[in-house]
């Protein structure tokens, strides 16, 4: 028990709550882990402030973190640019992101601050599975989007990317 | 819309996961979503298609109607586009407007190519056919990775500004481990050093050399192109460097795979030649021989190659001493598997003048494989003022030509450019018969169109080649007429 408490740390989000994490699980965050690299042992009897992220979020993303504290690694070639198409999300994730659009956003804000890339990648495929198959004033609907290209603009476009449309 | 919708970064994490078509839909979302997705959109095109549909409306009509290839095969084939007005040149909107303010093709290219990411566009492309096409539009290929290409054929560009315009196209075009096959029409550096790192099997240059216009190539001859030692066929004009008094043979045997080879000798004409600055004036060129030593010359310098297909066009006014004295230096190479001989000559003069048995059999004893002849069919058109514009095959003497082809067994199609109908004789030899002939094609007559010459033609043809089904329609073949007079 002593040693469990012993790994725990404590983060304060931008609303100055404080929320008690056990190190690894917090560690799934590049950003988290960096830091507690570079304060040592310190780390252990101070908090650590997220001034990105609301309690709220953090939350959230310390539940994600929880769930997927035994993950391997990220192989290598993840981090680059693959080009893969597939936006294919876990069960259990695709239940975890199931919350409204602004939390989803948080979310991937918060990810991406965090530096926390699967948790990121699962945000960013919800939101391109929001938008598949959607027409552009559906897209617009979705995410609340003002239509900013005069109609000349918007044929303009539909005719230079028309090729795409059967693809 | 969210803050977080906005940034370019999870913009592009978002949009990698979406399909061509979805990304299609994005672009007209909103101006915050256009330059990421048409980025993401244009990464990987797999036709030429997309660049066209940036085109104005008229022209992407029109084109599309010519269906626009898979990219693997890129032919770019612009007759329809020809026929289009430039796009960007309209009329005046008005009669306030002089000019109408639309962009022209390169400006227009300039923008899609800054706008669009290209870096892996067109990657795939394996064979690239440009048969003739305005240079503006080749721009969306400058840049391509030439890593699969293995075939170029680029036979005519419109609007050449320079020399080197020919091949700006294909400035970008640096490895070429796979290309194979090559078709192009002006040398310069590039297109050597293309040709030096490539593993080419065949060739074709047809150079464009006119001594009266300076525009056109005159650089010679590369030796890269000799010193290929890969090459298996090989079309080549001989170029102006070839015809001076000092050419010699280079000091290196080439071309020892050769196996294919048609070579013009009628690319150069020094009779065209209007300046008097050495070495391309006519009288040196008289004077010097050169004419018939250079095809000399290139022959020698073979390594001993095993063709199994020669083709010699000879210039339109080639003499009998220069058509022998080519065809005797022919032997250098190892002619005992050449199934195809076409001998074309300018419409003059050529080795069956004279029916001379002893020449005859020196010829046909080096060509024991031969199955198909083609002789005197040259497709000169010719250009001088003096003559009306048309093609010129040379007259062939039918018994003569009989008797050279029955020193050839196996021969089984000959094609002949024009049988003259004044030589013809009244009783043809029997011993001269080719019973192996299963096609004569006789591109022309002259001469027999009178009722007595005429059935001379057809009793020859009935004798010499009783199985070419010719005796019976003798002027079926007819596709030219050469003397309008008969």
């Amino acid at each position: 028990m002593a040693a469990s408490e012993s790994t725990r740390i404590t983060l304060v989000s931008n609303d100055g709550a404080e929320v008690h994490v056990e190190r690894n699980v917090a560690e799934r965050s590049m950003l988290i882990k960096n830091m507690m690299e570079d304060l040592g042992e310190a780390a252990m009897t101070q908090s650590v402030p997220i001034p990105n992220v609301n309690e709220s979020v953090l939350k959230k993303v310390i539940e994600w973190c929880e769930h997927h504290k035994n993950d391997p690694p990220a192989a290598a070639d993840d981090d680059s640019d693959s080009r893969k198409k597939t936006t294919d999300i876990e069960e259990w994730d695709q239940k975890f992101m199931q919350v409204d659009q602004e939390m989803l956003f948080e979310i991937i804000l918060a990810s991406n601050y965090l530096d926390i890339k699967p948790l990121l990648d699962v945000g960013c495929k919800t939101v391109a599975n929001m938008i598949k198959g959607k027409s552009p004033e559906e897209i617009r609907k979705t995410f609340n989007i003002t239509n900013d290209f005069t109609p000349e603009e918007e044929e303009q476009i539909r005719r230079e990317n028309e090729w795409a449309e059967d693809r | 819309m969210h803050s977080s919708l906005q940034l370019d970064e999870i913009q592009r994490l978002i949009f990698k996961s979406l399909s061509p078509r979805d990304l299609a839909q994005l672009v007209r979302t909103c101006k915050a979503f256009f330059h990421v997705a048409t980025d993401e959109l244009w990464k990987t095109i797999n036709s030429f298609s997309p660049f066209l549909s940036c085109l104005p409306p008229d022209f992407q009509y029109r084109y599309r109607k010519l269906q626009v290839p898979k990219v693997q095969n890129l032919f770019l084939e612009s007759r329809a586009v020809m026929a289009l007005p430039p796009p960007f040149r309209s009329k005046p909107k008005s009669k306030a407007t002089k000019y109408n303010p639309e962009k022209t093709w390169e400006e227009l290219w300039e923008e899609i190519t800054k706008l669009r990411s290209m870096s892996e566009s067109l990657s795939n492309l394996r064979r690239l056919r440009i048969p003739n096409v305005e240079e503006r539009l080749l721009v969306p290929l400058t840049g391509k990775p030439g890593s699969n290409l293995t075939q170029i054929h680029i036979q005519f560009i419109q609007n050449r500004q320079t020399q080197s315009a020919t091949l700006k196209a294909l400035d970008g075009i640096q490895y070429t481990p796979k290309l194979e096959s090559l078709f192009m029409r002006d040398v310069d550096a590039h297109l050597v050093d293309l040709i030096r790192q490539s593993p080419l099997k065949h060739l074709r240059l047809d150079l464009r050399i006119r001594c009266n216009m300076p525009q056109h190539n005159q650089s010679p001859l590369p030796h890269e192109i000799l010193q290929k030692s890969t090459l298996k066929n090989l079309t080549l004009g001989l170029t102006r460097d070839w015809y001076t008094p000092e050419i010699t043979a280079l000091n290196n045997k080439y071309l020892p795979a050769l196996q294919k080879l048609w070579l013009n000798l009628a690319a150069f004409d020094p009779g065209q030649c209007k300046h008097d600055k050495p070495p391309y004036n006519r009288k040196l060129h008289r004077a010097t021989n050169c004419g018939r030593r250079s095809p000399a010359v290139f022959f020698k310098g073979l390594d001993n190659p095993e063709l199994s297909l020669l083709n010699i066009k000879f210039p339109f006014e080639v003499t009998g001493r220069k058509f022998l004295d080519v065809v005797s230096a022919a032997n250098s190479c190892r002619l005992g598997n050449v199934t195809e001989l076409a001998l074309a000559g300018g419409g003059c003069t050529n080795f069956l003048d004279i029916l001379d048995h002893k020449l005859y059999r020196s010829i046909t004893a080096g060509l024991p494989a031969l199955e198909e002849l083609s002789l005197g069919y040259a497709d000169f058109y010719a250009n001088y003022p003096t003559y009306e514009q048309g093609i010129f095959y040379e007259r062939l003497l039918l018994h003569h030509l009989a008797a050279f082809r029955g020193m050839l067994p196996k021969i089984k199609e000959v094609s002949i450019g024009t049988i003259d109908g004044l030589t013809l004789e009244e009783r043809p030899r029997t011993e001269w018969v080719c019973v192996g002939v299963k096609s004569l094609r006789i591109s022309h007559h002259a001469d027999v169109y009178g009722e007595v010459n005429l059935s001379l033609l057809c009793r020859g043809l009935e004798i010499y080649f009783p199985n070419s089904g010719l005796a019976k329609h003798p002027l079926y073949r007819k596709e030219y007429m050469f003397n309008r007079e008969n």
